[in-house]
């Protein structure tokens, strides 16, 4: 066995192709690699070897030598590596641990490295986020890591692994663990198919492979590519037109240079592999910056790309469907999506026309508990097995965490004394003393009111049994009966308390800070629904309550909206008249020209204001479907976080501000913030800087540019793709996975109650792109109170699900939260079972979408959909 | 009972008072008194140059506070134009007084009569005389004597004549509790105005529960802690307010006192509060407040100075070392009787009182904007109302009975109902009057446009509150009917120069759609009695009726020339102010229920903290902007103005 990194690299045999060699290599990384290798090379054995089958022991054993500390102790790790559900997170929480030990400042690579002969600063790419792509790569699941790390760099190849340590020396697995030397001398194999790789090397332009390949290139676009390249050349556009577009003649023919991009990015992705995505779009970017003058410069305008943009997007999806292979095609949506997101950032294209979006695996990242899952808290906080008066302190945290906005180290230094009952309501005192350093300011000390009567019940419960351990008013309120002065356990209800929200909610970035944002959401949430002028106003007293000298730092921060209140504000604002000014501000026309139409043509109302509109329409409030429009208007919301907002959505919210329309506590929660002023800036100049100048310019752009869709108007070019799409489906994959779905059920005996009408409206709505990220369904399992039972305990719950795929008549539903014991994806069928042939819906009535989405509470993620 | 009408006759002057505030105040200064030491060493000398001591006793113990001020203030700073460094342009009163400038003799003696007659007419002092002031001293030849010997005499015989009387003692008590409430007129203090509980304030629950305890306890401490609540100041303050057994002479020289008789806190505000000054054709007000105490404090309280007849103040019931400090019962260590004290603008809000309503109940003048003593009017009944409101919030019993009295409190420029509805008659007579017949002459239709013009202009400036204007800033463009609210910029102002929304009464609508449409029958007479097309009045029609942006109301002459309306036509002849409406239409709307806030937000007025358009606010715009329309629409009701109809009585 190699006992270097430099031996490791070059000692394997051929004859390790065979797949037992990996856990050959898995066991020697255990067992005598941990011994003898330097940390960092044990770390990155261990990132080569580790698969995220490794038992608690092993993990210890690793993370024992390397000297990391991680939270993988006692009945968390024991869980974590029991449950299949989350191997993923552990996979990639490990991963990132040791690519943290590894990119730390501190560690001493440049000895190492030089033993080795290696001039890594050379390598090391200027602006390197190791976090960035562990986060990007493998938090999303992806155990084939493709990983840029300096000195090493690790590229994903279909399958296998590059790691490289010197520019002449290559790894690659595949199948296994196949480790190969790569010869300097001679051009590494360069298959087909491997086209990513190649412009991952071109771009990154160290490797020699990718010298090959960007000579390759460069001599491809010898006539058009490049500084003071006269993009009108016909020849040459002609040239790239047989050569790189073959398969898209019709957009060759119309001959808008703008398509060169997409042409060569439908190269990437149809002879591509898995990994196309990311080197596709950074060679894009790359050639955008060098040559993108010129270019942009001979597509006149970037509108031309926008306007082009629907057809030639579907043009180029259906062909490239037409020629993927099954694993390309599996690859190519979130390819697309990328590249479109892309597109939408540099090129300000709207992003609701383009579509083509499928959704990733991205875990949630909304900084919010919902009420049920604080609930769900409360119920696995009473399932664990563990000591009572530990399991009762961690109660009353979570009592406290869910009706006051206190923070961690207020509620340690927490006394007795602090709480003062009155009537059903307490009083808590928070005045942390200076030394606890978690005076954040003078408006930290503040009284708190709890005005829930159980809450109340559960602090009083806890204060008289403080009282019977004979604890003095004085004395800390979480203290240990035996020493006052000192909390009682708290690392371990700390641990106990953040592995219950994290189950809770499924999502590993939710924690106890998270209730602060829970507390002050759901407290706005109160205030704009009820939405009176108010003496005290409820963001004053929200203020207060979160201890913040500033309202902006509670509304900017902490303050995420809900779906409810933003549309209800929306529509109490839409529910007038609409003046011709505000006519004129819409649509951009001059207000004498909409008033002459008016009185030319006589009407008034909702007419009028369609006429207005021209193509477009603003919603009828008194429709039953305003909301769904206004939520759409917004570019929709997940009901979490001004985050999740679209970024049409917020350029709507700016507009109305222009307009006068939007109410103002939504605007300051939303959009007034600096923060999305810069997001928005971002987004189309570009530019994190935001110069008056700009703004005036984003807001006319905002305001010419608005449109008003309803969810039926959104998706009408998207039904036509989704039924296209529907029909290219391949019947088999239908067929093997509904069987594969019943074999699964069958054997764990469980089953998702899904009703029928659930069915289509997922299938249709997973083809337009749509993610829906949280949905109340009913799920089934056997009894297991009684054995070989028939008797079946059907339960209704939220579940955060993805809409994965859909497959002729079915789709592929995928839990982003399974538990143990629960299916971790199901199929749906998109029509009635059993009631004639499966077919896809010919026409999608609106209301009754809508009727299904509120009923089921489907809410979408379109930030991450559209 | 308490002679309301005695009370108001005692001279103002005598409840004037001197200190450091009361000095910061009258030269306008900085809130942190800058070179406050240079200020009073040159009053003093001021004083002596002018002699003062000598025109009074009073103005003797006058002299004597400014002298004793002067030689006790320590020099904080040295450097002089850092301390006043960007803040000369705001306080050029106060730049002046403690600028470098070196004084002649006979500036100071200017000054010195100057402060002299401010302080006995309780006014601050004038800038005028304060640019003369800096003139005699740059000029050497000084050929402004006559100008200060006149300045000087009129001191002397308004010292003579409005102090003649005054017990010296109590212009030291009156100067702190005149300063106290200075202080909380001026006060913007957020935690105040926004009510949400803060660091310094207690908390609902807390302060009911601490309210409920003192009026359970009724000790001494507890008494003076209540009154203190009531009368709005300081706890220091508090002790020092006097007991008035009986309505004698000499409790009128009192700016503040407890008649323990009638069981009530008396505070004369006139001259602190702005706008007091009275107008022909406005509302009757006075600057005395009324507080009544809660009967059951009142009646220990007349135990308690039964016991004690040697008390002539609140403090002389205490136990002595009580202070703002102490701690309130078993409620906690911080829990005092300062935090109780600072909770009242908190507890006016939760209570559902009206801000200013509450304002004058418990003295939190912080509640309201300064701009609001001009606008703000209200009878003593309702001020009672609003004390028995607040003390059953509290757990208070009801409050002492008080005399009823016809006399307002408040704005004294507010004209009266009956003054309005007289104007808007005549204007709509004038109307009638000029109608035409079927048969007409030009000047008989012009004539009718005239009048029915500054008919509308004026209904339209009462349900704007539109403020004093040469010409009206009615843009057609921005009014037409049917539209949800309407914009009027007449005074750049405020964040938002004054370009906030404003609501479209039903009324309102109508009344410009009845203009609209009288324009266009204008338009056609006009044509039809050989009006060239292209005169100014036709273009300026056709204009309007198109909506452009050009001024709503206009009157039209004989040869086509049109006159933009503006508020000295609406006003002309009836001695009201262009402004007028403002105060009215507001107090009504606060009348028809309209919040506080939304009734700020129709006058156009920007309240810090306490805005319906501040980032704070959780209302949509359509909410506030409908319930305001619909508060002018019962106004209109109420008052009966109907809209009035031109030459076509169907609205276009």
């Amino acid at each position: 066995m190699p006992s270097t990194v430099r031996d490791l690299m070059v000692a394997p045999s051929p004859d390790a192709k065979r797949a037992g060699r990996f856990s050959e290599f898995q066991s020697w990384v255990l067992c005598e690699g941990c011994e003898t290798l330097p940390i960092h090379r044990l770390l990155i054995a261990c990132l080569i070897a580790f698969d995220g089958t490794w038992t608690r022991a092993q993990l210890h054993i690793v993370l024992r030598r390397a000297h990391l500390w991680v939270d993988l102790s006692g009945t968390l790790a024991a869980s974590w590596t029991q449950e299949g559900v989350t191997q993923r997170r552990i996979v990639s929480h490990f991963t990132a641990t040791c690519w943290r030990a590894l990119t730390r400042t501190d560690c001493d690579w440049d000895r190492e490295l030089t033993q080795l002969g290696i001039d890594y600063r050379q390598q090391i790419p200027g602006n390197l986020a190791a976090d960035q792509i562990v986060e990007d790569v493998l938090l999303r699941g992806r155990h084939w890591a493709s990983l840029v790390l300096p000195p090493l760099l690790a590229v994903h190849l279909d399958g296998a692994v590059v790691l490289s340590a010197v520019p002449d020396e290559v790894w690659v697995r595949q199948d296994g663990l196949q480790i190969a030397s790569g010869d300097a001398k001679s051009d590494p194999p360069m298959p087909e198919d491997h086209g990513e790789l190649l412009y991952q090397f071109a771009a990154d332009g160290k490797s020699k492979t990718g010298q090959w390949f960007l000579d390759r290139l460069k001599a491809a676009f010898s006539d058009c590519v490049g500084p003071g390249v006269n993009l009108s050349n016909e020849r040459a556009r002609r040239r790239l037109s047989d050569n790189l577009l073959p398969l898209n003649t019709e957009l060759a023919h119309a001959g808008v240079p703008g398509l060169l991009l997409f042409g060569w990015v439908q190269d990437l992705l149809v002879h591509g592999s898995a990994r196309a995505t990311a080197p596709a779009i950074q060679t894009l970017r790359n050639y955008v910056n060098v040559g993108g003058t010129a270019l942009m410069g001979g597509m006149n305008a970037a509108d031309d790309v926008i306007d082009m943009e629907v057809d030639a997007w579907k043009a180029l999806y259906e062909a490239a469907q037409l020629m993927c292979s099954e694993t390309q095609l599996r690859v190519l949506n979130p390819a697309m999506a990328s590249f479109h997101r892309y597109l939408v950032r540099a090129l300000d294209v709207d992003p609701i026309s383009g579509g083509l979006f499928a959704g990733e695996d991205a875990l949630p990242v909304a900084s919010v508990l919902w009420p049920h899952e604080i609930e769900n808290a409360y119920c696995i906080l009473r399932s664990i097995p563990m000591e009572e008066r530990l399991k009762a302190q961690a109660v009353v945290i979570l009592t406290l965490l869910k009706h006051t906005s206190l923070r961690r180290a207020e509620i340690s230094t927490l006394r007795i004394c602090s709480f003062r009952f009155i009537g059903n309501s307490a009083i808590v005192e928070v005045s942390p003393k200076r030394s606890h350093r978690s005076l954040k300011s003078s408006a930290a000390r503040r009284r708190l009111v709890i005005s829930d009567a159980q809450a109340c019940s559960v602090l009083r419960e806890w204060t008289n049994r403080r009282h019977s351990e004979a604890a003095a008013a004085g004395d800390l309120l979480f203290g240990d009966p035996h020493r006052p002065e000192q909390l009682y356990v708290m690392g371990n209800t700390y641990s106990i308390l953040m592995r219950a929200l994290k189950n809770a909610s499924g999502d590993p970035a939710i924690g106890w800070h998270t209730c602060r944002h829970s507390y002050a959401s759901s407290r706005l949430c109160a205030a704009l629904l009820d939405g009176q002028v108010r003496s005290i106003s409820p963001l004053h007293r929200l203020q207060r309550a979160m201890g913040h000298a500033h309202l902006m730092t509670t509304l900017q921060t902490y303050c995420h909206l809900y779906e409810a209140p933003l549309r209800a504000h929306l529509d109490a604002a839409f529910c007038g008249h609409v003046t011709s000014r505000q006519l004129q501000n819409w649509t951009g026309e001059a207000a004498s020209t909409i008033r002459q139409r008016k009185r030319r043509t006589g009407v008034n109302g909702p007419a009028y204001i369609d006429m207005a509109f021209g193509s477009q329409s603003v919603p009828d409030p008194s429709q039953p479907d305003t909301a769904s429009a206004m939520g759409a208007h917004l570019g929709g919301i997940d009901g979490n976080a001004e985050d999740h907002l679209s970024p049409m959505g917020m350029v709507n919210i700016l507009s109305d501000i222009q307009t006068g329309l939007c109410p103002m506590g939504i605007c300051s929660a939303n959009g007034i913030s600096e923060r999305i002023l810069r997001r928005v800036c971002g987004l189309i100049l570009s530019d994190s800087a935001m110069e008056p100048e700009a703004l005036d310019t984003l807001v006319a752009k905002a305001s010419s540019s608005l449109q008003y869709w309803s969810l039926s108007r959104l998706n009408e070019p998207r039904w036509q793709k989704v039924l296209s799409c529907l029909q290219m489906q391949s019947e088999r994959e239908s067929r093997a996975l509904v069987s594969a779905w019943s074999k699964h059920g069958a054997q764990e005996g469980l089953s998702v109650v899904v009703p029928d009408e659930v069915g289509p409206v997922l299938g249709v709505l997973a083809k337009a792109g749509f993610m829906a990220s949280q949905m109340r369904l009913r799920i089934a399992r056997p009894h297991n109170a009684f054995a070989n039972s028939r008797r079946v305990l059907e339960q209704e719950e939220f579940i955060r699900l993805a809409v994965a795929d859909s497959f002729g008549d079915n789709v592929l539903v995928e839990l982003l939260k399974p538990r143990r014991g629960r299916p971790s994806a199901f199929v749906v069928p998109l029509t009635r079972a059993g009631v004639g042939t499966p077919a896809p819906p010919a026409t999608v009535d609106t209301k009754s979408l809508h009727a299904v989405m509120y009923t089921y509470l489907i809410f979408f993620d379109l930030e991450t959909s559209s | 009972m308490i002679d309301i009408e005695e009370v108001e006759r005692a001279p103002s002057a005598g409840t004037a008072c001197i200190n450091e505030a009361m000095v910061a105040h009258m030269f306008d200064a900085p809130s942190d008194w800058p070179l406050m030491a240079v200020a009073l060493r040159r009053l003093a000398i001021s004083c002596n140059s002018a002699s003062i001591a000598r025109f009074s006793p009073q103005t003797a113990q006058l002299h004597e506070d400014i002298c004793r001020l002067s030689a006790n203030s320590p020099e904080r700073a040295s450097d002089l134009e850092l301390l006043m460094s960007g803040r000369r342009t705001k306080h050029p009163m106060w730049t002046r007084l403690t600028g470098q400038l070196e004084y002649s003799e006979l500036a100071f003696k200017l000054l010195g009569a100057e402060f002299c007659l401010a302080f006995t007419e309780v006014r601050q002092v004038r800038r005028s005389v304060m640019e003369r002031v800096v003139s005699i001293s740059a000029d050497p030849l000084a050929r402004d004597r006559n100008y200060v010997a006149r300045i000087e005499a009129e001191a002397r015989s308004q010292c003579s004549r409005r102090l003649a009387g005054v017990p010296p003692d109590v212009l030291r008590v009156n100067s702190v509790l005149r300063a106290t409430v200075a202080v909380e007129l001026e006060s913007r203090n957020p935690e105040m105005r926004q009510g949400a509980a803060g660091p310094r304030t207690l908390p609902e629950p807390l302060l009911r529960e601490v309210a409920r305890w003192l009026h359970e306890q009724l000790d001494a401490t507890s008494i003076v802690t209540i009154i203190g609540f009531v009368a709005g100041l300081t706890w220091d303050a508090t002790k020092l307010v006097p007991l008035s057994l009986s309505d004698s002479d000499g409790d009128r020289w009192h700016v503040a006192n407890v008649n323990v008789g009638h069981g009530v806190f008396r505070a004369n505000l006139t001259g602190l509060l702005p706008g007091t000054k009275a107008r022909p054709g406005c509302e009757d007000v006075t600057g005395t407040l009324i507080r009544p105490l809660p009967q059951k404090v009142a009646q220990r309280l007349k135990e308690m100075c039964a016991r004690n007849p040697s008390a002539k103040c609140l403090g002389d019931l205490l136990a002595a070392g009580t202070s703002n400090r102490h701690e309130i019962g078993d409620f906690g260590p911080r829990i005092t009787i300062a935090k109780f004290l600072a909770s009242r603008g908190a507890a006016v809000l939760e209570a559902g009182i009206r801000r200013e309503i509450g304002a004058y109940c418990v003295g939190a003048f912080g509640l309201i904007a300064d701009s609001q003593h001009h606008y703000f009017t209200a009878t003593q009944a309702e001020l009672t109302q609003g004390s028995a409101q607040l003390y059953a919030w509290l757990g208070w019993c009801l409050p002492v009975a008080c005399p009823a009295s016809t006399t307002q409190v408040g704005s004294a420029v507010t004209p009266t109902t009956e003054s309005v509805l007289a104007l808007d008659a005549r204007l709509a007579g004038r109307v009638e009057a000029m109608r035409v017949a079927r048969r007409y002459t030009l000047d008989a239709l012009l004539g009718f446009h005239s009048s029915y013009s500054v008919a509308c202009a004026h209904r339209v400036a009462f349900f704007t509150l539109a403020r004093a204007a040469k010409t009206y800033g009615f843009v057609a463009s921005d009014w037409r009917p049917g539209d949800r609210f309407g914009n009027l910029i007449d005074k750049k102002a405020g964040p938002f120069g004054c370009a906030t929304p404003l609501p479209m009464p039903v009324v309102l609508s109508t009344q410009i759609g009845l203009w609209l449409a009288h324009l266009h029958a204008m338009d056609c007479r006009l044509q039809k009695m050989g009006m060239a097309e292209q005169t100014d009045a036709r273009v300026h029609i056709r204009r309007v009726l198109d909506g452009q942006g050009c001024e709503l109301f206009f009157q039209i002459s004989k040869d086509g020339r049109i006159k933009v309306l503006g508020s000295s036509d609406v006003f002309a002849g009836t001695g009201n102010k262009g402004d007028a409406y403002r105060h009215f239409v507001s107090n009504q709307l606060r009348a028809a229920g309209l919040a506080s806030e939304i009734v700020e937000a129709a006058s156009r007025h920007t309240v810090m903290h306490a805005t319906v358009f501040s980032c704070a606010s959780v209302a949509p715009p359509e909410l506030w902007l409908r319930q305001a329309a619909q508060a002018l629409d019962s106004v209109a009701a109420k008052l009966n103005m109907r809209p009035i109809a031109g030459l076509r009585r169907v609205v276009r």
